[in-house]
């Protein structure tokens, strides 16, 4: 005969979200500041980054980005030049020059010269005295590009190695599902293309889990308070926590 | 036939449960935010018909309850180490959800979006108070 089982210790019973004080009205301010993020993003709207406007950022924007690989994307300390390359690269005139629209497809060698009086604009403005007077605009241009990358499809632990490019696997999906011409993909909007993905992904895998980072923030904020032993559940469920606002980005 | 089963757990829930979601007490991974909870309590149906197929006679019997729901898992400072559940995990359920033990019979892969990480988990209701047979 076998040896029976220890018996286990009963864990206490798990505590509803809703019985929090003030968690289900957090959690709403956060649901609807992601609702905004959403629908701005697929508004194709221009940002302002400290009075200067730039573009929903484009596959075509990432790419040209990524080739010159701007600190902007791999989330490090910009340059002056990073600074005012960004600014142009992601600028609504920019656009205009390389998509020769009106009189600027006239004269294409007068780009540079447009580059140019838009750098010394930008040098102007926030480059006199850096990092000091670049602050603010570095700070925005980040939220603007954590707004741009906010549904960015998550990644699986132990996937496998890909043998294609991260273009490949955005194009084919898109194509497969959709049948849009290449041309209507480079000009999509990261925000866009993130969304459409996921709701490939979706539909194809409804038991995947979904992320949504402002609510995912608060439940995160919760645990870890509790793991960390800042408050206890106790407390929690009696209203003694102030839970934080959503960030804006 | 009068029911034998044991005690029932809710087969309604009348909305009061809002988002769902609970802060759940688990005896390794510690607190972790189970962001869905779907329960499905299990029934077995004996069904007699008459001699052209209509109804007659009927009797159900419960089985056993499992459910799946998708952990929201803490991670360290870094952001990249996450506290993964794995099998044979257990933790009580809210009142609210019967207040039931469950253990992890299959925990899936686990999905990182930026800072937060995500696990699909398949449980089920533990009826003896026996322990699994140890986290694997």
């Amino acid at each position: 005969m076998s040896e029976p089982q220890k018996r286990f210790v009963k864990q206490p019973a798990g505590v509803l979200l809703c019985e929090m004080p003030g968690l289900v009205e957090a959690l709403a301010a956060a649901e609807h500041r992601q609702f905004i993020t959403r629908e701005n993003s697929l508004l194709g709207l221009t940002y302002d980054l400290c009075g200067e406007r730039v573009r929903t950022m484009t596959i075509a924007d990432y790419v040209v980005l990524e080739r010159t690989q701007s600190p902007f994307i791999r989330r490090v300390e910009p340059s002056r030049y990073d600074v005012a390359m960004f600014l142009w690269v992601m600028s609504p005139q920019f656009k205009l020059w390389s998509d020769g629209i009106g009189w600027r497809g006239l004269f294409p060698s007068l780009e540079p010269l447009a580059a140019f009086f838009h750098g010394l604009k930008i040098k102007w403005k926030f480059l006199r005295d850096c990092p000091k007077s670049s602050e603010q605009v570095v700070l925005k241009a980040f939220e603007y590009i954590d707004e741009m990358f906010y549904d960015a499809p998550p990644s699986v632990s132990g996937g496998g190695e890909s043998c294609l490019s991260y273009l490949t696997g955005w194009f084919d999906a898109l194509q497969s599902e959709y049948h849009f011409p290449s041309e209507a993909i480079w000009k999509m909007g990261l925000p866009e293309l993130f969304q459409r993905l996921n709701a490939i992904r979706q539909r194809h895998n409804p038991n995947m889990p979904t992320f949504n980072k402002k609510t995912d923030e608060l439940k995160m904020w919760v645990v870890n308070g509790l793991r960390e032993k800042r408050f206890t559940l106790d407390e929690l469920r009696d209203g003694k926590v102030a839970f934080p606002k959503p960030s804006n980005n | 036939m009068p029911s034998t089963g044991g005690n029932q757990t809710s087969f309604f829930n009348d909305g009061g449960v809002g988002h769902g979601a609970f802060v759940a007490n688990f005896n390794v991974a510690g607190q972790v935010v189970l962001e869905s909870f779907n329960p499905k309590y299990g029934a077995k149906t004996i069904e007699q018909s008459n001699q052209i197929g209509a109804p007659l006679k009927q009797a159900s019997v419960r089985t056993f309850d499992t459910a799946t729901g998708t952990a929201q898992m803490p991670v360290d400072n870094t952001g990249n180490t996450p506290t993964i559940i794995l099998r044979g995990d257990y933790f009580t359920a809210p009142n609210a959800y019967g207040g039931d033990q469950w253990y992890v019979e299959d925990a899936g892969n686990a999905y990182q979006a930026g800072a937060y990480w995500k696990q699909e988990l398949t449980l089920r209701k533990i009826y003896n108070g026996t322990p699994p047979t140890g986290n694997s």
